[in-house]
């Protein structure tokens, strides 16, 4: 039974002594191995350690992911004097170990430092450009991502010189005004939007007068252009009807001059008509004189 | 503990046949001790199975590194903890990432959260809603700490530099698409700076809209357009009304004339023709002709009017005159 219990307790204490001994170090950790509290080793690639046992050597696990960090947002000052409110996250991952270790001890304490040396990075770089640098519809006076760029290598620079991380990028993700300052954009959006309503309702208009006298004005066209033709028509026909006249009566002129001398007659002359007529007339001459 | 007391309580009694029986006993549990640790070394052993389901994809490691990527649906081996950790990671899930607005509605976001600065300084509210799914699990899993939020954290960042650059009513109606478009190419474009192992899928701009305070300044230039629109329209009613119009009275105008010309043309043919006529037969018997054409006429108009006859001869005094009712009928 002695026997029995002695085995267990040696099982265990060899489970626990290889627990000491042999240590992994995955694909997402840095390792950094100490001895006695004396960094002696930094283990970047990802598998199985053996080190001497705790509490000589003691090994301290590092995360070696890409970490996201969000500044709070914080209001500057640009060059022309405006505020803004700017909000930017940091990409960074922890590059020396040994610096890293010195100097910040963990990611809590990076994340505040991270933090500091980007607001003051920004700050001054900020303080540089005008607003219209930002945020402009000219993409030529746009600086924006070559700001943060500047930005990112500038803390880079300092954040892996001094703590051993490594920053991949800083990039805005918001950039807005300050509420007090809201409220004459808005205005300013209000007299813009309005002035925009008017001037497409007065484009309308002149729009719409443009084809109504347009129309008008064709309408005017095609109506001359038909009295032209009509009457040019007319003018035919009636040239030829003198034509036809003048070469039928031509024959005669006599005749012709007594055939419509009497038909007009015919038509002037009616019911209301009196007429007084002389006893020597063609008409009456028998009447008077007698036959010949 | 049980052996314990058992053991105890079996030494008191001092037996022969019990020590006998102890031996047994322990030889008992020694058959059983040796089931037992056989039973749990199968058991170890067993445990490196795992099944991966259609929609993952596995990630083995072997002491911490990456032993196979990928690993396909099936039931797969691996050596047992502490030797191989497995991962499973659903590729074919499609995983959203909202951006000025929380997805599930519980979740309240900050009102200055959706609030983006356009390039011609006016403040708009927008929605962004990014998919993606893992195309890479073993970059998915290490190469990153909570990839999702850096993807929300890119697409807002792309949000504000490309908004930053356009005017609010680019942004509000024509470049829709291509913002969206430019939001997922620098968003993938960073996540595959660092090897995330993700792909965007889609970035869909749910909703684009100015702030509640200018809203109505907003509708009122929409509906401006539409006023445009209407009176040119009114106007071009007009026109289509205008002109056919007039273009049915020039044909009238074109037709009655032609009509006008036919009438006169035809006319003085037919006169002409008639007159031809009577001049043929005029010449033969000229007075007689005469005569009995103004006799006739006089008799056919005569009769209509009030005649008076008037003696001719001026010496006598006084006018003789001498009403005449219808004379020749």
């Amino acid at each position: 039974m002695r026997r029995w219990l002695i085995f267990a307790g040696i099982i265990i204490i060899l489970i626990l002594l290889l627990r000491s001994i042999f240590f992994t170090i995955s694909e997402d950790q840095l390792g950094a191995l100490t001895h006695f509290g004396e960094l002696r080793r930094v283990i970047t690639e990802p598998g199985l350690y053996m080190k001497l046992p705790e509490p000589v050597e003691t090994i301290r696990k590092i995360e070696k992911r890409i970490q996201v960090l969000d500044t709070m947002p914080v209001e500057y000052l640009t060059h022309d004097k405006k505020n803004i409110i700017v909000d930017c996250y940091i990409c960074w991952r922890v590059d020396d170990v040994e610096t890293f270790i010195k100097r910040l001890s963990d990611v809590a304490n990076a994340e505040i430092r991270l933090k500091d040396i980007s607001a003051s990075t920004i700050g001054s770089m900020l303080g540089r450009q005008p607003l219209s640098s930002l945020i402009s519809c000219n993409p030529e006076e746009m600086v924006l991502d070559s700001l943060m760029t500047g930005v990112t290598e500038q803390c880079a620079e300092i954040a892996a010189a001094e703590f051993g991380v490594e920053i991949l990028e800083i990039q805005m993700k918001w950039l807005n005004l300050p509420e007090q300052n809201k409220y004459s954009v808005y205005d300013r959006m209000k007299a813009e939007r309005a002035m925009m309503a008017r001037k497409y309702r007065a484009q309308g208009e002149s729009e719409a007068t443009r084809i109504r006298a347009e129309a008008d004005k064709e309408r005017r066209e095609i109506l001359a252009e038909a009295y032209e033709k009509a009457e040019k028509i007319k003018g035919e026909g009636d040239a030829a009807a003198m034509r036809t006249y003048a070469d039928a009566y031509g024959k005669d002129e006599d005749f012709y001059r007594l055939l419509r001398t009497l038909e007009s007659y015919r038509k002037f002359l009616n019911e209301k008509t009196t007429i007084i007529l002389s006893s020597d007339s063609e008409l009456l001459k028998l009447l008077e004189g007698g036959m010949p | 503990m049980i052996s314990g007391e058992s053991e105890d309580k079996m030494i008191g009694s001092a037996g022969a046949n019990v020590r006998s029986d102890l031996k047994r006993g322990i030889g008992g549990l020694r058959q059983a001790g040796f089931w037992f640790v056989a039973a749990a070394c199968v058991i170890y052993v067993l445990s490196g199975f795992y099944v991966v389901q259609p929609e993952e994809r596995g990630v083995v490691l072997r002491f911490g590194a990456l032993e196979k990527n990928m690993v396909s649906s099936g039931i797969h081996y691996r050596l047992p903890y502490p030797i191989d950790r497995c991962y499973l990671v659903k590729v074919t899930e499609i995983k959203r990432v909202a951006v000025g607005f929380s997805i599930d509605g519980r979740s309240s976001v900050n009102a200055g959260e959706r609030e983006v600065l356009t390039g011609d300084e006016n403040v708009i509210n927008v929605e962004l809603l990014v998919q993606y799914s893992i195309s890479n699990p073993a970059e998915y899993l290490f190469s990153i700490i909570d990839p999702g939020s850096l993807i929300n954290k890119s697409a807002r960042a792309a949000l504000t530099s490309i908004s930053g650059s356009l005017a609010v009513d680019d942004i509000l109606t024509i470049s829709k698409p291509a913002i969206q478009n430019e939001i997922r190419n620098r968003v993938q474009e960073e996540l595959d700076q660092y090897a995330c192992g993700i792909k965007i899928l889609a970035t869909h701009l749910q909703s684009v809209r100015p702030p509640q305070a200018v809203s109505d300044a907003f509708m009122d230039v929409a509906s401006a357009r539409e006023d445009r629109e209407r009176y040119i329209n009114e106007a071009r009613g007009y026109r289509n009304n205008v002109i056919p119009q007039a273009k049915g009275e020039a044909r009238r105008m074109i037709e009655e004339a032609e009509a006008y010309r036919t009438e006169v043309e035809r006319k003085a043919v037919g006169d002409a023709d008639r007159f031809c006529s009577l001049l043929e037969e005029y010449p033969r018997s000229r007075d007689v002709t005469e005569l009995r054409l103004y006799i006739e006429t006089m008799e056919q108009i005569l009769p209509k009017m009030n005649k008076y006859n008037v003696n001719s001869d001026a010496e006598a005094e006084g006018v003789q005159m001498r009403y005449i009712e219808p004379v020749l009928r």
